[in-house]
């Protein structure tokens, strides 16, 4: 396994945004992280990078090992020699991640001259290669580029160049396709998928979409309230959710010919985090809430691939 | 029966430049957009960044004054009107934005926000007049009635966006122009939204221009869709019919179905919108059109009717629906 995550929990101050994360992927995978805002699909993705310091946070029990090293105890220093080079993240936002004031093809000259120690020359000739694969009209002249010049799809285009600079084996995407448009959206998610496929990389992908999860992944982790409720293989999980809250996130994406008032929202918002609810964290939200679902949490059951925690379906355990 | 609003040859250029040593450089935003919209109606309007939906809604809102065109609302041309005799009219048509964080005083109570508008149009209130209309509307929008004394940043983006909704609704109006008002929400919150927007048209009689990127929801949430590209309606879609024109065919094809058994080659359409100041001479799809003919690049398509409902404006069509009768 690629990546290995078990039992993660974390913590800012009294709050616990994850509590109890258990992923894997391999190489050449791609894993849905999928869930509502605040279900703690970025904090999953921030824990991977070691950026959660940054944040006020900090890894409370489990673990996380990319590649057989552990990444939760690992110190500064090595965590620099990763990030941007093995594990590389996508933003949502390209805007803000890139530098307004410099050129973009010296931007991902920057990547690969820190971590694959290039020279200007070759780095640059690496830039402009990687900006043909990601179907950049005219790299070279893309190159002396600046991000307002270029548009949203093309930023897009910049950032997971840059992303790739480094060689990484693991790729990390928040929502890369979010703030786009619905053709250029479709243009990424492809290229993302293409990329997964030719040069055997793992990548998690986060989004709140389970149109993009339909089309592109191999496995699907459903978070709810920092915890997965629901976790396998893609077309398992579609063909027949068991937790009523991954049935709920499917029965919100408008599908070509739907009939009208046919599309069901799911009631209520996610609890904030000093406001848990007893028992299973979505009961309040659920149309299947039975009394045990507000006295004891769920535990997951798994089989034959697959896993879910709901008391439909699994044996409890008392708080 | 009369439409509600009736947009005649609507268009819009932008000039920017015209300094000392600057040429005037002219941008078409809108260019030559007529439509009608009944009472009771919803009309989707869909398109990519960049295609003029959101100048349209301005246009229609008279936030922006056209530069050539009709905007009639229920029969008088608002494009025309001083913005003084406009003024009292403004309360038949309310706008909801895109984003809620923006479109909201952050220094005002959601109670103040919801009182404004009475207050732009001079309408007295007394304070128990005043509380009964924040109660009213926010049980309108289904929020809570604490909610009333809370700033937007206590709430969240749904919450907002209801806020939002509920202002709108505040003068009773005819016509809301909704601007991809559920965009900057979660799909769950989006669908909600939907549902409460289908719900307050039954009960309040109201229409609807609603402008959205999103095919798949335009098409589930509206009676008829109007398909922009580059400033241009290139199509208008009833309910339910079969896209004609290769570009709702690409936004169509753009859609990601939730069904993992239905995963297809997604992209059928590359390259991204040109930009309005140098407009081609053809079809503006042509240079992305993956059934480009020549005659495309060299004059412009017409939109013509196919059936009571459907238009569409592209030469391929024309020539291969014409051909057999020659």
């Amino acid at each position: 396994m690629l990546l290995t995550i078990e039992h993660l929990k974390i913590g800012f101050g009294p709050y616990e945004p994850l509590s109890g994360v258990d992923l894997d992927l391999d190489k050449g995978e791609i894993l849905g992280l999928v869930g509502e805002s605040g279900s703690g699909k970025s904090m999953t993705a921030m824990s991977i990078m070691g950026l959660l310091p940054l944040m006020g946070g900090r890894v409370k029990s489990g673990s996380i090992r990319f590649d057989g090293v552990e990444l939760t105890t690992l110190d500064e220093p090595g965590y620099r020699a990763l990030r941007g080079g093995r594990i590389a993240l996508i933003t949502q936002n390209p805007m803000t991640s890139l530098d307004p004031v410099v050129r973009v093809g010296r931007q991902i000259d920057q990547v690969s001259q820190l971590h694959l120690h290039l020279d200007r020359q070759a780095a640059k000739a690496r830039s402009v290669e990687l900006m043909e694969r990601m179907r950049i009209p005219n790299p070279a002249l893309a190159y002396d580029l600046f991000p307002h010049q270029l548009s949203g799809g093309m930023r897009q285009r910049i950032v997971i160049a840059m992303a790739l600079a480094g060689d990484p084996d693991l790729l990390i995407a928040d929502e890369p396709t979010t703030a786009l448009d619905v053709t250029v959206q479709a243009q990424i998610i492809q290229l993302l998928v293409q990329l997964v496929r030719e040069r055997g990389l793992g990548l998690v992908l986060i989004t709140h979409d389970m149109g993009v999860v339909a089309q592109t992944c191999d496995r699907v982790a459903v978070m709810y309230c920092g915890q997965v409720i629901e976790y396998g293989p893609v077309a398992t999980i579609f063909d027949n959710p068991r937790h009523p809250y991954t049935s709920a996130l499917i029965g919100c994406i408008p599908r070509p010919g739907m009939l009208p008032r046919s599309l069901a929202g799911i009631p209520g918002m996610v609890p904030s985090a000093g406001n848990m609810p007893k028992g299973c964290r979505f009961n309040p939200r659920c149309n299947k809430v039975m009394d045990i679902c507000r006295q004891s949490i769920p535990l997951p059951m798994s089989e034959a691939g697959r896993s879910v925690s709901c008391f439909l379906h699994s044996p409890g355990q008392l708080p | 029966m009369k439409p509600i609003l009736s947009v005649r040859g609507v268009g819009r250029t932008f000039t920017s430049g015209g300094g000392f040593l600057k040429a005037r450089r002219h941008f078409r935003a809108v260019s030559d957009v007529s439509f009608d919209v009944q009472r009771g109606e919803v009309l989707g309007v869909v398109g990519e960044s960049g295609c003029g939906k959101s100048t349209l809604a301005r246009l229609i809102m008279r936030l922006l004054t056209p530069t050539t065109g009709e905007v009639l609302f229920d029969g008088t041309d608002i494009a025309s009107l001083s913005v003084r005799a406009l003024r009292p009219l403004r309360r038949h048509f309310q706008m909801v934005f895109q984003d809620p964080y923006s479109s909201i005083d952050p220094r005002q109570k959601v109670r103040d926000t919801l009182l404004e508008p009475f207050q732009v149009q001079g309408i007295p209130l007394t304070l128990a007049q005043a509380n009964a209309k924040v109660d009213a509307l926010l049980t309108m929008v289904a929020l809570p009635l604490h909610l009333a004394d809370s700033y937007q940043h206590q709430m969240s983006g749904g919450q907002k966006q209801r806020v939002g909704i509920a202002r709108a609704l505040a003068l009773d109006p005819s016509l809301i122009v909704l601007d991809e008002s559920t965009a900057s929400l979660d799909v769950s919150i989006q669908a909600q939204v939907i549902a409460l927007l289908q719900d307050l048209r039954d009960r309040l009689d109201l229409t609807y221009v609603f402008i959205s990127h999103d095919l798949a929801l335009v098409q589930y949430f509206c009676d008829r869709t109007l398909v922009m590209y580059l400033g241009r309606v290139v199509e208008v879609l009833p309910r339910g019919a079969t896209p004609i024109h290769p570009y709702t065919k690409a936004l169509m094809a753009s859609v990601l179905v939730p069904d993992p058994h239905q995963r297809h080659e997604i992209v059928r359409i590359t390259g991204e919108i040109p930009s309005g100041y140098d407009e081609p001479l053809g079809c503006a799809f042509a240079g992305r059109c993956p059934r480009v003919q020549p005659r495309c690049r060299e004059s412009l398509p017409i939109l013509r009717s196919q059936t009571d409902q459907h238009a569409v404006a592209c030469h391929v069509h024309e020539s291969t629906v014409l051909a057999p009768e020659f």
